[in-house]
């Protein structure tokens, strides 16, 4: 691990960084960079960049809001034959998505330069755009609000990792490298000469620190709110399902091919149908709804990362987030598991120890 | 010798117990035919009567079976075409020799004729002499006329001749006319090639201890008894009361060694299994009253065995006590039992609600008879005598007689298993080897009823004329031998046939469940008919004429466990045209008859169960079969004598065999001993068998070799031998010149196709540890180093007077916690060699437990004679090796011990510190790892079944022998190489492997290529494709368990029968 510095001037921090990660590009370190940009006032979406000037000027790194899961476009791009290197700006809970999908064989490490970068929180898209990507007024999404996770967790992917909580612009963006950097991204920025940024590191740490503790508060008021228990209650809060399957699209860790409610498993001839239906006088439709998450949260609960896409993409506002951070949470303490940890921890469901169900 | 023309291709197995069982099933399958002899009425000895067994605390008797898919044995060796089994029979005459026996086997009368008898119970009702039977055998009271059992083999009713009144009633009451009470002996003439001798051990009658009050007191039981009492078949359903009045026990003794070790009033041999089985019961025990005081009083506790002292260790972790002690008396006093232990001089007193006595065992009582009409000598104990040590260790006193199991010493389940195969592996030999092996066969059910017996009109599918809710049948004239092109296209005609059972199904009354289905309305369903047992081949032939005359094409059987009947049934059915696949079977017997007592509700449930196999089995699809030739010829890596053995005892069965030595020479660790403990020449044998493998033109012999790299090729292996030209000895002691070995000569990498790879790597011999001291080569030794000096002849120096020995010295603690079984004897043999060589000399041997095997009891005892003194020391206090004490003079040792009996830490000088290190696993991972095996922590490979597959891993063709699979003597490694042997020999003699047919498989579309499935497989069947990067599926090597559906959250991963739309209509079916 390095620590160095970025020095910030009028520009501001988000033109820093912009001119940074064009570096990457224009030298040829990286072969592509995955980053926000904004393609209309207000209207803000991943891209995969090939143009250092382009990216120098219209990237939007810290763009608040978080369109689609950057771990997502990551795996699109680096899944099928990959090659390459491919640098991509991973907020905290991207980045953690990402490493559940390389476990999963969807995206291949050795072609990925993980940028880490702080998360000071994310908008909902919709109101961001509508108030022309003016975020006074706004509330963050409710995922964030309760976020745990708001710097990248060291170690967890080779790359580098861009902070500034608890740093202002005079102070600078702080730089962290790890070890097994790619080397020609490791020249780069060797290159560029940076101050060292040991005191600025030092002091982000606290602040991150002081930031988690007081979103602890938050986060398990949260959950004692969100308490609800039994199958029916469950059912309640899913009532207003239209089953459109959004919510499974937007998850950046459900990453089926081919879904099995999308095949033909739940295709019931009509006199099942007809017999669902007399056994509690009426049958709700569209069908499985309620498996259907049941069984999302069976597959991913232990992966989720809590970054709230799903209930981001409902369009019935469906309280998803709550549910699925209600389950994770057990899940995951379970197994002792922090999904996007590190590459080496191995998927619980894949392995067998004999006493891992029993309580600690 | 005998020609070969006369020789007879048939074995007699006398016994039909563990290792009667698994030899007659690798015979048959082999090709030969067998004749399984057992003086009982049914097949199973001592193993049908345990509830479970250590330390897998299942019973796994499945898995034993040479040739997958495996049923239960018992169930198998009543179906094989090539076994005859002939029970309440016993051996009288044998003439002849080996190649051409003349048995004379003589029956006693069959008063209940099995070609008859179709288990209605009609005499047992009528019987009026009630018998009483121990009741530990769970029965309760049973009458003259009765079932053994529900799992019996053979099936059907026997006659108690002793409790008969010959009253008649039964003979007239016998719908069928199966009874003859005027029945006589009958005798059978046989001529076969070879015959084993495995009837097995009685258990000590406990009572040579009159002082343990077994007979006064109903508290005080044998381990049997209390095995039988936890069983869920026992007479409390499986709770732990005690049989005295039905309290439940709040404090549990066991005593050990009742009737074993104690030369004056029973017998001087350790039983070898008493400790085991205790120590498994008290687990069960502490299971079943986790708040019981559960205490173990013993001399030494031999966890003899692969995983036995992990077994001890979890004992102990889940607080079960052991004091070592004597126990000189038990007394009753108002219903509560006083243990009397002995220590150090002390007596003291214990209370106890229930006191088990691990009563141990003697030969079987028929083996003095046996033994005469054999021709076969016994030894001092009663025993049969082996021939000899080494090789042919398994051979009796006559040539082509074999003798496995109890009947050559006390054995546990898995030795039992391993010379059960050497002496099935011998046998093979004796009747003419031959590589050509078997098809699986089938039961002949032909419908048109040619094979089968005639049977009644009413004993087919009873109701079917009132209770099909379909079409009308129209009965065709013949059934289609093979299935249609289009199965599973069809339209579904579902038959449900209802099993008799042979009125086993407990409250189920098959007759009021065929009503209830028919009483249902269920989609497809053409008929509902009750048939006699599946299992039987009556049975058989009555469901395949319902289904030819009714065309049905999917099957729902009301029976027992499909792990049982489901590939009988199916095999049945194919031969009528039911494609395999089409049959569901719903488990009524077990999941409703014997389980509810309610007949209402037992029936209600029963026909819930079918229903939702109707609904699974409407949308079943015909299953594949897949099936590949397997290549010809084997390799045995690792040149050791278990190697060697292996590979001569292929070579004996026909098959080519490359021998793969690391080492310049062959032999392995054992050029490092001397002898063994009962005096054999270790070189001596090593010569022997060296000579037998180089001789022989089966097999090519590649030294100072190494496996480079092995890959699964079609149906079996290929390997990469690399030939190392430094001809460097491995191991780095002195070795003979390194033999060129004809094979490899010139040439750097060979490649070897083959079918079977035995591995037979060994191991090593551990260093010291370093909290004592390390083995310094003047005066801190390992065992073996101090071998070395001991022969040929003894070479210590003559200053020295204290000759110290321990054990243990960094096993059985936390580093290495398992035991390394020989030690003990190694440092017994070296102490007796000692003693006699150099009287002068005092030999110390500090142990916590000395752990001989069964009949070496006698050295140990010697041993002692001798002089050599035993201090036992407690288990968390290791002796320490300290520097000279001024006392003693400049430069001697002194080791430091803790005295158990004394109770005190005493100080011995030593002028020579032996440190007993043990055995290492020395696997290698990466060879593991091509093969797909697994290898434990301890560097030993890990067998499929410890208990009833100790040479066999899941992955098939791979087999495992010797020290490479775990510590244990050199007879151990030559039996084990031959069990080896002989279960890869019918591997490769039926020259084509079929998979399970329940693979899985994948469904490309969905597969995202996540690898999920391939970290779930325990088989390594799965693997991603390096190309497409989807998953796929090696069906030889898949299990169909299943685990690769439940981790895939896709449903790409699907299990062939068990889809998700099968199983979610299932469910839809049982919710109403």
């Amino acid at each position: 691990m390095k620590d160095l510095l970025i020095a910030v001037g009028q520009e501001g921090k988000e033109k820093a960084l912009s001119r940074f990660l064009a570096r990457l590009l224009e030298t040829g370190a990286v072969d592509g960079l995955v980053v926000a940009a904004e393609a209309a006032p207000g209207v803000i979406t991943h891209v995969l960049a090939k143009d250092p000037r382009l990216v120098e000027r219209a990237a939007r790194p810290l763009a608040p809001v978080m369109p689609s899961s950057a771990a997502q476009v990551v795996s699109e791009v680096v899944r099928r034959r990959p090659s390459g290197k491919v640098a991509a700006v991973l907020r905290p809970c991207e980045g953690r998505a990402l490493v559940e999908l390389m476990k999963l064989k969807q995206a291949a490490p050795e072609n990925v330069v993980a940028i880490g970068i702080d998360c000071a929180g994310t908008y909902d898209p919709v109101a961001y755009r509508d108030a022309g990507g003016n975020a006074d007024g706004l509330e963050p999404r409710e995922a964030c609000r309760v976020c745990l996770n708001p710097a990248p967790l060291e170690d967890a992917l080779p790359g580098i990792t861009l902070g500034f909580i608890g740093l202002d612009d005079s102070e600078g963006i702080f730089v962290s490298v790890h070890d097994r950097l790619d080397p020609a991204v490791a020249a780069v920025v060797d290159e560029l000469g940076l101050a060292s940024g040991e005191g600025a590191g030092r002091k982000r740490s606290k602040a991150v620190q002081a930031l988690v503790q007081e979103r602890q508060g938050a986060y398990d008021a949260f959950l004692s709110i969100a308490g609800i228990s039994g199958i029916e209650a469950f059912a309640r809060e899913l009532a207003a399902c239209t089953g459109c399957h959004n919510c499974r699209v937007a998850c950046p860790v459900c990453y089926c091919k081919e879904c099995v409610f999308d095949t033909d498993t739940f295709e019931y001839e009509t006199g099942q149908f007809l017999r669902k239906a007399g056994r509690k006088g009426a049958l709700k439709m569209p069908s499985e709804t309620v498996l259907y998450h049941l069984t999302r949260m069976n597959h991913m609960s232990l992966s989720c990362v809590g970054c709230g896409q799903c209930e981001q993409a409902c369009p019935a506002d469906l309280p998803l987030f709550r549910l699925f951070a209600m389950a994770s949470r057990r899940t995951q303490e379970i197994f002792g598991y922090v999904p996007g940890r590190s590459l080496a921890e191995e998927l619980p469901f894949t392995t067998f120890r004999e006493q891992e169900l029993e309580p600690r | 010798m005998v020609p070969e023309a006369h020789l007879k291709r048939s074995v007699l197995v006398a016994g039909g117990g563990v290792a009667g069982m698994h030899a007659s099933l690798i015979l048959a399958h082999a090709g030969v035919q067998v004749y399984l002899v057992d003086s009982s009425p049914t097949v199973g000895g001592l193993w049908s009567l345990l509830d479970k067994t250590f330390p897998t605390h299942s019973c796994g008797v499945c898995h034993m079976s040479p040739r997958n898919p495996a049923y239960c044995p018992v169930l198998e060796i009543e179906r094989h075409p090539r076994i005859a089994l002939m029970v309440n029979s016993s051996v009288t005459e044998v003439s002849g020799d080996i190649g051409d026996f003349r048995v004379r086997v003589t029956t006693r009368p069959e008063f209940v004729r099995r070609d008859l008898c179709d288990g209605c119970g009609e005499c047992e009702k009528v019987c009026p002499v009630e018998v009483s039977v121990p009741s530990y055998l769970g029965l309760g009271g049973r009458r003259a006329i009765y079932r053994p059992g529900h799992r019996a083999v053979p099936g059907g009713f026997v006659l108690d001749e002793a409790a008969c009144t010959r009253c008649g009633k039964c003979a007239e009451a016998c719908p069928r006319g199966a009874i003859d009470l005027l029945a006589e002996d009958t005798r059978t003439d046989l001529e076969v090639g070879a015959i084993i001798v495995c009837p097995g051990m009685t258990m000590c009658d406990p009572r040579v201890r009159p002082e343990y009050s077994y007979d006064p007191s109903k508290n005080v039981i044998t381990g049997l008894e209390f095995e039988r009492i936890v069983s869920a078949s026992g007479p409390t359903g499986g709770r732990l009361l005690r049989p005295g009045d039905g309290a439940r026990p709040g404090r549990i003794a066991f005593i050990q060694c009742v009737g074993s070790r104690d030369r004056s009033r029973a017998n001087p041999y350790c039983s070898s299994v008493c400790c085991m089985y205790a120590i498994k019961e008290a687990i069960i025990a502490k299971t079943l009253v986790p708040d019981a005081r559960v205490k173990v009083f013993y001399m030494d506790v031999r966890a003899l065995g692969k995983g036995y002292e992990e077994y001890y260790a979890r004992a102990k972790s889940l607080g079960v006590e052991f004091e070592s002690c004597r126990v000189s008396g038990i007394e009753e006093r108002d219903g509560a039992l006083e243990v009397c232990a002995e220590s150090g001089g002390t007596v003291r007193r214990k209370g106890f609600d229930l006191v088990v006595l691990s009563n141990g065992f003697a030969p079987s009582r028929n083996l003095g008879a046996l033994s005469v009409a054999l021709g076969v000598e016994r030894d001092e104990f009663g025993f049969i005598k082996l021939l000899s040590q080494g090789r042919s260790r398994v051979k009796t006193s006559r040539p082509g007689i074999y003798v496995c199991g109890g009947a050559s010493g006390p054995q546990d389940i898995p030795t039992a298993i391993m010379w059960s195969g050497a002496c099935a592996l011998q046998a093979l030999r004796a009747v003419g080897p031959e590589a050509d092996g078997d098809e699986w066969p089938a039961l002949q059910v032909d419908a048109g009823g040619s094979a089968a017996q005639p049977h009644e009109h009413e004993d087919v599918a009873r109701g079917s004329s009132a209770a099909f809710s379909g079409p009308a049948p129209t009965p065709a004239p013949r059934p289609t031998p093979t299935p249609a092109p289009a199965a599973g296209q069809e339209e579904p005609r579902i038959g449900v046939f209802v099993c008799r059972c042979e009125s086993s199904m407990g409250s189920l009354d098959p007759a009021a469940l065929a009503e209830a289905v028919c009483a249902k309305t269920m989609d497809d369903v053409v008929i509902v008919g009750e048939v006699p047992a599946m299992c039987r081949r009556e049975g058989l032939v009555a469901l395949a004429r319902e289904v030819a005359s009714y065309r049905i094409n999917r099957v729902v059987a009301a029976a027992c466990s499909p792990r049982d009947v489901q590939g009988l049934i199916e095999a049945g059915l194919s031969q009528v045209g039911v494609a395999r696949g089409m049959l569901e079977i719903a488990n009524v017997r077990e999941q409703c008859g014997w389980v509810h007592d309610d007949p209402m509700e037992a029936t209600r449930k029963a026909c819930d169960l079918v229903a939702m196999a109707v609904a699974g089995v409407r949308l079943a699809r015909p299953l594949a079969e897949h099936a590949r030739a397997i290549p010809a010829g084997a390799v045995v890596i690792g040149g050791g004598p278990a190697g060697m053995e292996a590979a001569a005892s292929l070579a004996d069965l026909g098959h080519d065999v490359h021998l793969v030595e690391r080492d310049g020479v062959l032999g392995g660790r054992a050029r490092y001993l001397a002898r063994t403990l009962d005096g054999t020449d270790v070189h001596e044998v090593l010569r022997k068998l060296e000579e037998r493998v180089r001789r022989d033109s089966h097999i090519t012999i590649h030294t100072s070799s190494r496996v480079a790299s092995v890959s699964r090729k079609d149906g079996g292996f290929r390997l990469s031998i690399v030939r190392d030209h430094s001809g460097a000895d491995h191991s780095g002691a002195d070795g003979s010149p390194g033999d060129p070995g004809p094979a490899c000569g010139g040439g750097e990498r060979v490649e070897i196709d083959c079918g079977a790879v035995v591995v037979a790597t060994g191991g090593v011999e551990a260093s010291g540890p370093a909290y004592l001291a390390s083995p310094d080569g003047v005066r801190i030794l390992t065992q073996t180093e101090l071998e070395a000096r001991l022969w040929p002849s003894c070479d210590i120096p003559a200053g020295v007077q204290n000759v110290v020995m321990i054990q243990c010295a960094g096993s059985r603690d936390e580093a290495r916690p398992y035991c390394s079984q020989v030690c003990c004897s190694h440092a017994i043999k070296n102490a007796i060699r000692l003693k006699a060589e150099r009287p002068d000399i005092e030999v110390y041997v500090l142990h916590h437990d000395i752990r001989v095997p069964g009949l070496s009891e006698v050295f140990y005892e010697r041993a002692r004679e001798m002089g050599v003194v035993f201090v036992r020391h407690p288990d968390n206090a290791r002796p320490r090796v300290v520097e000279d004490d001024h006392s003693l003079g400049g430069g001697r040792l002194a080791v430091e011990v803790r005295d158990e009996v004394l109770g005190e830490t005493i100080v011995v000088p030593a002028d020579l510190v032996v440190l007993s290190t043990g055995a290492e696993g020395a696997a290698d991972r990466e060879l593991a790892m091509a093969l797909g095996v697994p290898v434990d922590n301890h560097g030993f490979f890990t067998e499929a079944n410890a208990k009833v597959q100790p040479t066999d891993f899941l992955a098939p063709g791979v087999y495992v022998c010797g020290l490479a699979r775990a510590p244990g003597f050199l007879t151990d490694a030559l039996i084990s190489a031959q069990a080896a042997a002989a279960r890869a020999g019918v591997y490769l003699a039926a020259k084509e492997a079929r998979a399970t047919t329940n693979v899985s498989y994948v469904r490309a579309r969905r597969c995202a290529g996540c690898g999920v499935c391939v970290d779930v497989c325990s088989y390594g069947a799965r693997s991603i494709d390096e190309e497409t990067k989807l998953a796929v599926v090696d069906e030889y090597l898949c299990r169909g368990c299943g685990a690769c559906q439940a981790a895939c959250p896709s449903g790409a991963a699907s299990h062939a029968g068990f889809e998700p739309e099968r199983i979610t209509s299932a469910l839809d079916v049982a919710l109403g």
